[in-house]
């Protein structure tokens, strides 16, 4: 009871106890019981308006139910729940328009977000199907530079019994397989190289003996990588740049290296690429470059004009030294078998600094590593160099967009005008153009919204930009996935679902408190007011 | 006339059909057999088995004339089987004119009697014998023929890949022979299928059928060279061609404008004979006191035949720059019957014969040849012979190994006593003998124990002087705890004790130790002549660590000029100018980046190619056709996807999913795995957001 009850029900108790003994003292005393109890029923009324007259009602017992079926219910589950019992049956979440429902009973897998949103605002109860094997969660890298291994991660449900085997194909070759044993939820990790140059659409596939469960795609796009411009600085002729130097140049990378030979002489080599005189390192030159490979002992004069490129223009710089000593707020990259650290790194404002004491790595070369050297090379080089200056960059919002599912676009844009977003699919190349909304308080950010109409590859470019390309997946695929996600919106949706009054959602039979309807009051009133100003015309 | 006359005659007549059937049935088994091993020789046309049945029948006609039976011999046999015609058949025959009385009336009661008597088949036991015999070849014919069927069967389902079995349009029939080469040993096979798998140096007869007049049908090899068939006979309906398989690859065939689809020709490569030596090992020593004679188990294998193997043993004599080389060759005393795939080949080496001396070596190796005269050899095996007068002798004790001398001599003496004390066998009694070698056996020991300690193994064996005396000798040491302790317990194997010795060293240590347990153990069972090879061998590894533990380092003596520091780094560099190299490393692309491509454009799977896609497929299919020559197992199904698509491509139709598929599995095979290469990030707009950020971050 608060204040505002307590207030209201003296007032009416005041009103009330007045109203009653002014018809007491008049003179016609006819039909003097009609009116007092009229009075009396003005004057609850009046204070049923003010006050919030709520009352209990039960979810099985009595009340109104009604039952959405969703995809994946069980049949049996739902005759079982409606034994002779005639509650309403909706198959979409949009038809639920019923007055009055105390209570909405979801079968099957359940509804998405937006699905929700749209239903009235009633207690709602859950009754999840049971969920069959499948893949549960998966994630993996769609683009990725030559030579990078893609691993598929994800989680496999199995509800017992045989052991299922995971096969990650691709051009009609099994690429990898595992095994799952565990009963329930366990993860699992396919990996593979893609081979080809461009796109490709692998498939994952569940096994139970000869019974297949599952058959993804997994598409994997290998882009094409972007040349490295690195400028190399040797303190003295050695073999280790020598050979860095010869294995970049071979990969197609622009290589400068200048090598003191003597005081104030270089021997220099120009691969691949051709810059003015390095004798003497200027912010102009060195924004030519990518990477800066220096020995130590080099730097000892370049030093702070580097760091500054490095902190201003996001310049990699990597240092050979022979000893590594680990400053606080460095990352260890490369360790070696004992533990050590061979290769560290930390950031430097715009770009990172790593240092390394790695000076024997060409013997890998010559013992005919090549694999384990580029490995070795390509993981340094990495995270040293920078990222490129592009113009646009894509991103789609659902991480497995079906086809007539909208999937959001966001660009981030560099160029100046309104950019438009055309679409187009691998067989047509007629696109379809996508006008996006700038974002208010970030300018370069821009939103649109698509709905694929088709699955398969999709590519999206502004008008002089490059193709970005993107996957649309079937209705049916990732079945299981899909319908895990459902079950958990949906659950979350009944958690969160604060707007309703209801003590508690979930077992059924529960009381809950309803507020009853303020019109019925104002009738009342107006009825109790006519019959005592009718009354006096008599 | 009388009436047994036309008995007679039938009874001739049937005696002479039944000789003619014996006759037949007998060719027709023998034929029949012969047939059959001329088909497994290549014969298998039925005229060869029509004129070899004449010939044998007319043979037979020849070997067994009783085909040629005559009414009098007839009446003869009569006479001689049934007694109640009394001798008088042959009255019969006469004319009646010709008989006497008494020779008519006789005539007319055999007569009466021939029509009677049980009359005699004498041909009957030759021709159940020959049906039996016919029955008994037909039915081997048959079941060769049902099991060549089953084989053929189940041969075609292996060799007919990816369901691929159509022939071109117009062929009616093809048949391909198959004439392996001699050495395999093979029988001349017969397929329709064109998929060829044909042994190295087989002759493959190509006979095609079509169904109208042909102008020209060729065979197409490898997409590049065209061998035109040769018509038979006058109608053009029938084409022929014979080669020889020496290399794999892939075929066409063409009948007049048409191609068929690309069949494979794999050649199967003879292999040279395998072989592999049981026993004994790479290594042995032959230490003395043991057998001179060691069994030698090889086994041969080949995969058509074996024709010949031997061992080739070549005797080393002498050291340093004496060293003479005698070889021989031993042969394994067994004939190698052609056919034999796998042989298990004994022969002893026996090194007294072999002419081996102490000190001397005996390098073997077998050798093996097939029966397409390809022949192979095995590693080479060292048997040596320790020179037991090298052993003993005193040089190099001198120097080196910290161990003291005179444990060797011991190892040593215990030889020379052993030795001697075998040589005085038959002169002293048992018992003395006996306890000679008891001796002997606790001198091993004591020289046991003595390396043990080297390895800080215990030393004594249970001490004897367990007392309360050596415990608390004097009365200062009265209740001292370690003392008590130190001289009733054991102290085994103490590691402090151990001389310090690298594992290899410590290794061979523990090995001679071994060996003297051994020696020890038959000396103490009297036994002494078996205990000679474990002290030879002890002795050999002892001496062996004395040799191990020598270092040698070369003397150097190079002297360099002092630096003088004021001099350095000033010389003059003005006229020295800076070196310069450069280079643009172009990167054609290779085979490998096109197909890497194409395996992308593979993968699109719906809608047709365009340009640029099916010239990339064009490059593609040059690389997939070379491997398809080389390995047409592997790859001919992939390129002939290949060239389905492409054929689409150039009809601007789409492709068919499952020829794409086909086409990537064999170019997939062909692709390594890239190797990683850096590459710059893929970055994104941000309207200068993070560097403001940076540029203000750190301000006050």
């Amino acid at each position: 009871m608060t204040a505002w009850s307590y207030i209201v029900v003296f007032l009416s108790l005041a009103l009330l106890a007045l109203l009653l003994t002014c018809e007491w003292k008049r003179v016609n005393r006819a039909r003097l019981s009609w009116r007092l109890s009229a009075t009396v029923m003005l004057v609850v009324a009046l204070a049923a308006i003010a006050l919030p007259v709520t009352y209990k009602r039960g979810f099985t017992i009595g009340g109104k139910e009604g039952v959405l079926l969703t995809e994946g219910y069980d049949q049996d589950s739902v005759r079982l729940f409606m034994q002779a019992k005639k509650t309403p049956v909706w198959m979409s979440a949009a038809d639920v328009k019923e007055p009055g429902l105390s209570v909405l009973h979801i079968f099957g897998d359940g509804l998405t977000r937006e699905q929700c949103a749209t239903l009235p605002s009633v207690p709602l109860i859950f009754h999840p199907s049971v969920m069959r094997a499948g893949v549960v969660s998966i994630y993996w890298q769609q683009a990725l530079w030559p030579g990078e291994i893609c691993r598929i991660q994800g989680r496999f449900y199995d509800p017992g019994g045989r052991p299922v085997k995971l096969l990650l194909t691709g051009m009609h070759t099994v690429l990898d397989s595992t095994e799952i044993k565990s009963q329930g939820e366990s993860r699992f990790e396919l990996r593979t190289v893609p081979v080809q140059a461009g796109r490709a659409v692998y498939r994952l596939i569940a096994l139970n003996g000869a019974d297949t469960l599952e058959q993804e795609p997994i598409p994997v796009e290998v882009l094409q990588g972007k040349v490295l411009k690195v400028l190399i600085l040797a303190a003295s002729p050695d073999f280790e740049n020598r050979f860095i130097a010869g294995w970049l140049a071979d990969n197609g990378h622009g290589v400068e290296v200048r090598t003191t030979i003597s005081k104030g002489k270089y021997d220099r080599a120009d691969l691949n690429m051709a810059v003015g005189a390095v004798d003497h390192l200027s912010p102009g030159l060195l924004d030519k470059f990518d990477v800066v490979m220096a020995d130590a002992a080099v730097l000892k004069t370049d030093d702070a004009l580097l760091r500054g490129q490095v902190a201003e223009k996001g310049l990699g710089l990597i240092i050979r030294d022979s000893i590594l000593r680990f400053r606080p707020g460095e990352r260890g990259l490369i360790r070696d078998s004992l533990g050590r650290i061979q290769v560290s790194e930390s950031m430097y404002g715009a770009g990172k600094i790593i240092f390394t004491n790695l000076q024997t790595t060409y013997t890998r070369l010559l013992a005919g590593d090549k694999k384990g050297y580029a490995a070795l090379w390509t993981s340094v080089l990495k995270e040293a160099a920078g990222k490129d200056a592009v113009a646009e960059r894509w991103q789609l919002a659902p991480d497995l967009p079906v086809v007539d599912q909208p999937v959001k676009v966001l660009l981030r844009y560099a160029g100046s005008g309104l950019p438009q977003g055309f679409f187009e699919t691998e067989e047509e190349s007629t696109s379809v153009v996508t006008y996006l909304a700038q974002r208010p308080l970030l300018s370069f950010v821009w939103e649109g919204l698509y709905w694929p109409r088709s699955a398969g590859w999709q590519s999206i470019h502004t008008t002089q930009g490059d193709r970005t390309w993107w996957y649309t997946w079937a209705a049916n695929d990732w079945r299981t996935l899909h319908r895990m996600e459902k079950m958990r919106e949906t659950e979350r949706w009944i958690a969160g679902a604060r707007n309703i009054k209801v003590e508690k959602t979930g077992a059924a039979g529960e009381a809950s408190r309803a507020p009853v309807g303020k019109g019925w009051f104002y009738l009342l009133v107006i009825l109790s007011c006519l019959f005592l100003w009718v009354e006096r015309k008599i | 006339m009388f009436e047994g006359k036309d008995i007679l005659l039938s009874v001739q007549r049937r005696w002479s059909v039944q000789g003619l059937i014996f006759c037949g049935l007998l060719a027709i088994a023998v034929s029949l057999l012969l047939t059959m091993a001329l088909h497994r020789w290549g014969y298998g046309s039925l005229w060869y088995g029509i004129a070899l049945f004449a010939v044998i029948c007319c043979v037979a006609l020849f070997v067994f004339p009783s085909w040629r039976v005559t009414v009098a011999d007839a009446a003869r046999i009569l006479d001689k089987y049934v007694p109640e015609l009394e001798e008088s058949c042959g009255l019969l025959l006469k004319p009646v004119e010709e008989l006497g009385p008494l020779e008519k009336l006789q005539a007319v009661r055999v007569g009466k009697r021939l029509g009677q008597a049980r009359l005699p088949h004498p041909l009957r036991k030759r021709l159940i014998i020959a049906l039996c015999l016919a029955v008994a070849v037909v039915f081997v014919r048959a079941a060769f023929l049902y099991d060549r069927t089953v084989v053929e069967g189940e041969g075609k389902r292996d060799l007919s890949f990816a369901g691929v079995k159509s022939v071109v349009a117009g062929i009616r029939e093809v048949d391909v022979r198959v004439t392996p080469p001699a050495y395999t040993g093979r029988p001349v096979r017969t397929q329709k299928d064109l998929n060829l798998q044909v042994e190295e140096g087989a002759l493959v007869n190509w006979e095609i059928q079509t169904n109208v007049r042909a102008g020209l049908v060729a065979i197409i090899f490898n997409d590049s060279s065209q061998v035109k068939l040769k018509a038979v006979g006058r109608d053009g309906m029938m084409w022929k061609l014979s080669r020889v398989g020496s290399e794999s690859g892939f075929y066409q065939l063409k009948v007049d404008q048409t191609l068929s689809e690309l069949y494979k020709l794999e050649v199967i490569k003879d292999e040279a004979p395998r072989i592999s030596i049981r026993t004994p090992k790479a290594y042995t020593t032959v230490d003395i006191g043991e057998s001179r004679k060691l069994s030698l188990i090889v086994k041969v294998q080949d995969d058509y035949g074996v024709s010949d193997a031997t061992v080739v043993a070549t005797v080393a004599t002498g050291s340093g720059e004496a060293v003479k080389f005698k070889e021989q060759v031993l042969s394994f005393g067994r004939a190698f019957t052609t056919g034999q795939t796998s042989y298990d080949l004994r022969q002893t080496l026996d090194l007294d014969a072999l002419g081996l001396h102490p000190g001397d070596e005996l390098y073997y190796y077998c050798r093996a040849r097939d029966n397409h005269g390809q022949e192979s050899r095995s590693d080479m095996y060292i048997i040596s012979l320790p020179d037991t007068a090298k052993l003993m002798s005193l040089e190099g004790l001198t120097t080196g190994f910290d161990v003291k001398p005179e444990l060797f001599r011991s190892q040593r003496q215990i030889i020379i006593e052993t030795e001697q004390l075998l040589r005085e066998k038959d002169t002293i009694s048992a018992q003395t003998f006996n306890n000679k070698s008891n001796d002997l056996g606790i001198d091993q020991k004591l020289l046991r124990l003595r390396y043990g300690k080297f390895l800080g193994e215990e030393a004594e064996e249970g001490g004897m002087d367990e007392s309360f005396s050596s415990a608390g000798a004097g009365p200062g040491d009265f209740g001292n705890a370690a003392k008590v302790r130190d001289a009733f317990t054991d102290k085994h194997d103490n590691a402090e004790d151990a001389t310090f010795f690298e594992p290899a060293i410590k290794q061979q240590l523990k090995a001679t130790l071994t060996e003297m347990w051994n020696a020890e153990l038959r000396l103490r069972t009297f036994k002494p002549r078996e205990a000679l090879p474990y002290e030879y061998k002890a002795l050999r590894l002892l001496k062996d660590l004395q040799q191990k533990s020598r270092a040698y380092v070369a003397k150097t003596g190079v002297h360099v000029t002092p630096l003088d520091p004021n001099k350095r780094l000033t010389g003059k560099l003005d006229e020295i100018l800076a070196p310069r190299s450069g280079g643009v490393y172009d990167k054609e692309i290779s085979d490998e980046d096109k197909l890497r491509m194409a395996l992308s454009v593979l993968d699109q799977g719906g809608g047709a190619f365009n340009k640029a896609e099916l010239g990339v497929l064009h490059a593609v299919s040059g690389v997939l056709g070379k491997q398809a020559m080389a390995h047409p197992g592997e790859y001919l199904a992939g390129f002939q996807a290949m060239k389905r698509v492409l054929g689409t491509g150039e009809r601007r139709v789409k492709a068919q999913l499952t020829d794409c598929r086909l086409a990537q599995q064999a170019m997939r095979k062909l692709v390594s795995e890239p190797t990683a290469n850096p590459s710059l990030q893929r970055g994104a707009p941000d309207a200068g957001l993070s560097q403001l950020y940076f540029n203000n971050v750190n301000k006050p």
